[in-house]
């Protein structure tokens, strides 16, 4: 029964990392699915804890701390923008690696009708180690994946 | 806004009708355009089309009245999920153009695709379909999963 996504109460995951695209789907998805809470949600990199840990050890809890603090504030401000796209939205922060996974794991958990996101992510090392995260999720969610692109007229980075 | 169509790309897979049921949920108030894409050959064809004896022409012709009849089935199972559809087909390589084009005729507020994941055999030749539109268009996609997979979770 959860599965059925004509449950119209079930929320939608948003992934929100700042980036213009992923302000832009957000603003995309306002238009698209109305009446539906939504959950926003930003995954820190684990791999930088686990660097942390690797080098200095007792460090790593409370880079881990930073991090879901960096995360859960960036949440909150894009849940702020999905408020003013007109949802009922609550922030998320998570850590994981890769960032798919983490993605996946929150929709699982909230039972999301749809997983909302940005087609180019906050770019640099991440992107180019882990690829496209819209592809990875697209590829891995078992449930459907919205992936919107930049504006038109918005140059790459 | 919410008078622009959506796109629904529609194969006869389980994705697709996955798709169907998917969008209906979600943009329950758009009329939707359901379009099959065949192939300009199919995979066997291309091997016959060597042979002189039929030309190229009729299998495109064939493959179109296939289109034609498939996407029919996704209007009709489209609008049993409540959506005010349409059937449109045609033929084209690679088939992703011819969704990215559909859409800018129809201006799809959102292209809906179904995707077979990493399993398809028609994927390995053609890449992800689904991938190549996310590149090309700059509308959103909604990509939906087989129900092959509706019992494990993701």
């Amino acid at each position: 029964m959860s599965d059925n996504p004509l449950v119209a109460d079930r929320p939608i995951l948003i992934c929100y990392d700042g980036s213009p695209s992923a302000k832009h789907a957000i603003a995309v998805a306002g238009s698209l699915l109305t009446e539906r809470r939504a959950v926003v949600l930003d995954v820190g990199p684990l791999d930088l804890v686990a660097e942390t840990y690797a080098a200095a050890g007792s460090g790593a809890a409370s880079i881990g701390q930073a991090v879901y603090a960096g995360a859960l504030a960036q949440a909150e401000a894009g849940a702020e923008l999905a408020r003013e796209a007109g949802f009922d939205a609550e922030p998320r922060g998570g850590i994981d690696a890769p960032t798919w996974r983490g993605i996946i794991e929150v929709a699982n958990d909230i039972d999301a009708a749809v997983i909302v996101l940005g087609s180019e992510g906050r770019t640099g090392l991440n992107e180019l180690v882990e690829g496209s995260v819209s592809h990875d999720v697209a590829e891995h969610a078992r449930r459907p994946v919205l992936v919107v692109p930049p504006p038109p007229g918005s140059t790459h980075a | 806004m919410s008078d622009t169509p959506i796109l629904i790309c529609y194969d006869g897979s389980d994705a697709a009708d996955s798709a169907i049921v998917a969008a209906a949920a979600l943009f329950p108030s758009r009329r939707a355009i359901v379009l099959d894409v065949g192939p300009v050959l199919t995979d066997t064809e291309s091997i016959a089309a060597f042979s002189p004896v039929i030309a190229g022409q009729a299998f495109e012709d064939e493959n179109l009245d296939e289109a034609r009849r498939n996407a029919q089935v996704g209007a009709e199972r489209a609008r049993q999920a409540g959506l005010d559809a349409e059937a449109r087909a045609g033929v084209a390589a690679p088939t992703w153009e011819a969704i990215v084009d559909t859409a800018n005729d129809v201006d799809a507020a959102v292209i809906v695709l179904g995707s077979r994941g990493l399993d398809g055999f028609r994927e390995l030749f053609e890449g992800s379909v689904s991938h190549a539109v996310v590149e090309h268009s700059t509308r959103p996609v909604l990509i939906v999963r087989g129900t092959t997979a509706r019992g494990a979770r993701g």
